[in-house]
């Protein structure tokens, strides 16, 4: 009797418990889910941070030259919208290196456009 | 000698508690990727200043749904040669790091939640709450 009781009091533990250990290993599961996902989608390790340290090398000299090549002000009002769409995306990239490449290659193209539409 | 063999076990001793605490390797690579990359970018003269980064102690009222314990929640940058260097510098420095959303949700599911930068010999420097500048929000809710 004695020990059927002290089973039945475990059983009502365990029972009592499980909810919340089922609920504890659904939210571990859950964040490893959510910490692999964010792991994959940061991208490389390496080319974070070459970029970063490139940036802090270089972002500020290239962010002066390609916002210097596309002042809305060196440019007529029909090409005056496109300067200034271009210059707006250069500001946000200020600091990201990798980004201000990529535009340097729209300026570049843009310019050379315009320069073209003129001949 | 004795400080080179110091802090070679004091960062094998780092790894070893980072791959026990996080049960992987993530934070070893990441660290050494970091390393490595600061560490070539100085000695070809990219960089004029050298940096080291730690995982360190990070600040408990930054911590956020998916933190680590607080004493290894810090990403430590800690700049070597920082003669010279003044608190706006360092806030300048930060501004490439967090420029990233997704780096910062990437060190935030690593369980970094305070963003810290340092100079070696001076005790200025700058300390970030990552959860300020990118938001779990949206992957707890739809995860």
């Amino acid at each position: 009797m004695g020990s059927n009781m002290y089973k039945l009091i475990i059983i009502i533990a365990i029972l009592t418990l499980l909810p919340f250990i089922l609920l504890f290993i659904r939210k571990a599961v859950k964040k490893r889910r959510i910490r692999e996902q964010l792991i994959r989608e940061g991208g490389d390790y390496r080319e974070t941070a070459k970029n970063i340290a490139e940036s802090i090398a270089k972002a500020k000299a290239l962010y002066k030259e390609l916002i210097t090549k596309v002042h809305p002000d060196k440019f007529s009002e029909e090409n005056k919208a496109a300067a200034n769409s271009l210059a707006s995306k250069i500001t946000k990239a200020k600091k990201d290196y990798a980004t201000l490449c990529k535009l340097e290659k729209e300026v570049n193209e843009f310019i050379t456009n315009i320069n073209s539409l003129k001949n | 000698m004795p400080s080179t063999i110091f802090s070679r076990i004091a960062t094998f001793i780092n790894r070893v508690v980072d791959v026990v605490s996080q049960g992987n390797l993530e934070r070893v690579r990441i660290l050494r990727e970091f390393n490595l990359v600061f560490k070539e970018a100085y000695f070809n003269g990219e960089l004029e200043r050298l940096c080291i980064v730690t995982t360190a102690p990070g600040r408990p009222d930054f911590k956020h749904e998916l933190s680590s314990f607080y004493l290894r929640s810090g990403f430590k940058i800690t700049i070597e040669n920082d003669q010279y260097l003044t608190e706006n510098d360092f806030v300048e420095i930060s501004k490439y790091v967090i420029e990233s959303a997704a780096f910062v949700r990437q060190l935030m599911a690593l369980g970094y939640d305070t963003l810290i930068i340092k100079g070696k010999n001076h005790f200025i420097g700058v300390e970030i709450p990552l959860k300020a500048i990118a938001n779990l929000q949206s992957y707890m809710l739809n995860g």
